[in-house]
């Protein structure tokens, strides 16, 4: 009896968040977006199991170093641990900052595996933030995963802070197949070194804003991260809405 | 119901045979077909470990053994008798059949022969087909190249491997992909069949835990063996009937 209980207690549990970020070019604001999504998490008095898929300069882990592990997809040991980490939620949100050297075997090995099958079955809700560029390439890589995998939740990200999208981010990024899409407004640079400082926290920041700092850049950063976190409690809500029996 | 043999041997040692076995078991109890196997590696038995509750271990070339396998394929009820020739007994194993009468009656339609030869990366694994050829004259004859190890095959040459080939008739060609080195060796330590590995269970049926990247790696190479097996038409021929697609 005690079996059939926990059975229909897990039945009845919400899905476990698993938030995807990645690109296959580089500098166009993944790890910028995975903190955004920690912080976000953090700021909501959510933990998250994070991984840093890029073993070399493995920056999203130095920013968060007691929530994120470093897992090198090129090696068994770091696919397993990875995969498997992200499989295992029991309910706690995942995120994974996959640079763009791993892009590719990231959603290979996804493909050979059989991951978003298996995550869909233990309950494990994958959302995947594409940083977009203005290349054929990004355009294709987008395709070749919602192809693949036509009920995955698709965010594409403009970036501003990256320029990557040229003059107008808002029609390349039309051209992407998202489910949903979201802008990152660039920072000032004086602000984007002050975040990249040893040990700031954007959630603490938005929690208790450092009284020795510049009110006019408290005032910047608070209204960057707002942005930002804003876009994502939107995007959950209407995931929520979308997933609600009620409004079926 | 034709009783069919499927022989899987080499001369050389460490080609894969036995992984091969054990892939031809899980493609046949995921075809439904009905199997037991004898291991003839004797007296340890490697297949037995995976398979223990279809695999007996047999003494090729001892009388008695012959007798255990040959006089029950009727009798037996099922479908398929696998041997998995330890070795260097491939040779030795065909010429015990031969003169035990089976090829005789093969050719008179009483059982369908099925042999698949694990071919090595050296030039000794061709002299070993022109040695097999005499007795695979009424058998579906496979000649497979088991990447499972990461043999390269480099020390082969197209044209004298064209050569070696034509002298086997009615020979096709089975590929065995590689698998994942630790993905391979955990279902060694696990000591299960692959496909048990694949739904994370123990050899007593209870829950493994095993990795489920591992697991992956494993279904894929499942899947890509039985396409293979698909598309030689195996479950044809064990039927003893013409397969799909040319061998």
């Amino acid at each position: 009896m005690d079996e059939v209980g926990s059975e229909d207690e897990g039945r009845r549990q919400a899905p476990s968040p698993l938030y995807i970020v990645c690109a296959p070019h580089r500098r166009v604001g993944v790890t910028t977006t995975a903190r955004l999504l920690g912080d976000w998490l953090l700021s909501r008095g959510l933990g998250f199991t994070g991984f840093d898929a890029d073993p070399h300069e493995p920056r999203f882990k130095q920013l968060s170093p007691d929530l994120v592990s470093v897992a090198d997809i090129g090696a068994v040991h770091g696919q397993i641990a990875l995969f498997d980490g992200l499989l295992d939620a029991r309910g706690r949100p995942g995120l994974v900052d996959v640079w763009s050297r791993s892009f590719r075997p990231f959603f290979e090995l996804a493909r050979q595996i059989g991951f978003f099958e298996e995550a869909a079955a233990r309950g494990v809700a994958p959302t995947v933030f594409f940083l977009a560029d203005e290349s054929e390439e990004s355009l294709d890589a987008a395709y070749g995963i919602v192809d693949r995998w036509p009920n995955l939740e698709f965010v594409a990200v403009a970036n501003a802070g990256a320029a990557a999208l040229g003059d107008d981010p808002r029609d390349a990024l039309a051209r992407f197949p998202a489910t949903d899409t979201i802008e990152i407004r660039a920072l000032d640079s004086l602000l984007s070194r002050a975040i990249e400082a040893h040990g700031f926290s954007l959630s603490g920041f938005a929690a208790d804003p450092p009284e020795d700092m510049s009110i006019v850049l408290r005032a910047a950063l608070r209204g960057w991260l707002a942005q930002a976190f804003q876009q994502f409690g939107a995007l959950e809500m209407r995931r929520l809405l979308r997933d609600s029996p009620a409004l079926r | 119901m034709k009783p069919a043999v499927i022989l899987v041997g080499a001369d050389k040692g460490g080609v894969g045979k036995t992984t091969v076995s054990r892939a031809l078991l899980d493609y046949l109890a995921a075809n439904n077909i009905v199997a037991r196997a004898f291991d003839t590696e004797h007296p340890r038995g490697t297949l037995k470990r995976f398979h223990p509750g279809l695999t007996e271990i047999v003494d090729i070339t001892s009388t008695p053994d012959q007798m255990r396998i040959v006089d029950t394929l009727d009798s037996a009820g099922q479908k398929v008798s696998l041997v998995d020739v330890r070795a260097g007994q491939l040779g030795t194993s065909l010429k015990a059949l031969r003169d035990i009468g089976f090829f005789d009656a093969v050719k008179a339609g009483q059982y369908n022969f099925i042999l698949f030869h694990i071919l090595g990366p050296s030039i000794a694994s061709l002299d070993e087909i022109a040695e097999t050829a005499p007795y695979v004259d009424d058998a579906h004859y496979f000649l497979v190249k088991n990447f499972v190890n990461e043999t390269t095959f480099f020390e082969w040459e197209p044209q004298t491997y064209a050569s070696y080939f034509k002298k086997a008739k009615h020979a096709g060609e089975v590929t065995i992909p590689k698998l994942n080195e630790m993905a391979y060796e955990q279902v060694e330590v696990s000591g299960v069949p692959f496909s048990t590995f694949v739904t994370d269970k123990k050899a007593n049926g209870k829950a493994a835990n095993n990795s489920f990247v591992l697991r992956g790696y494993v279904r894929t190479w499942m899947r890509a063996n039985s396409t293979e097996f698909d598309r030689i038409g195996l479950p044809s021929l064990i039927e003893g009937k013409a397969p799909a697609v040319a061998e």
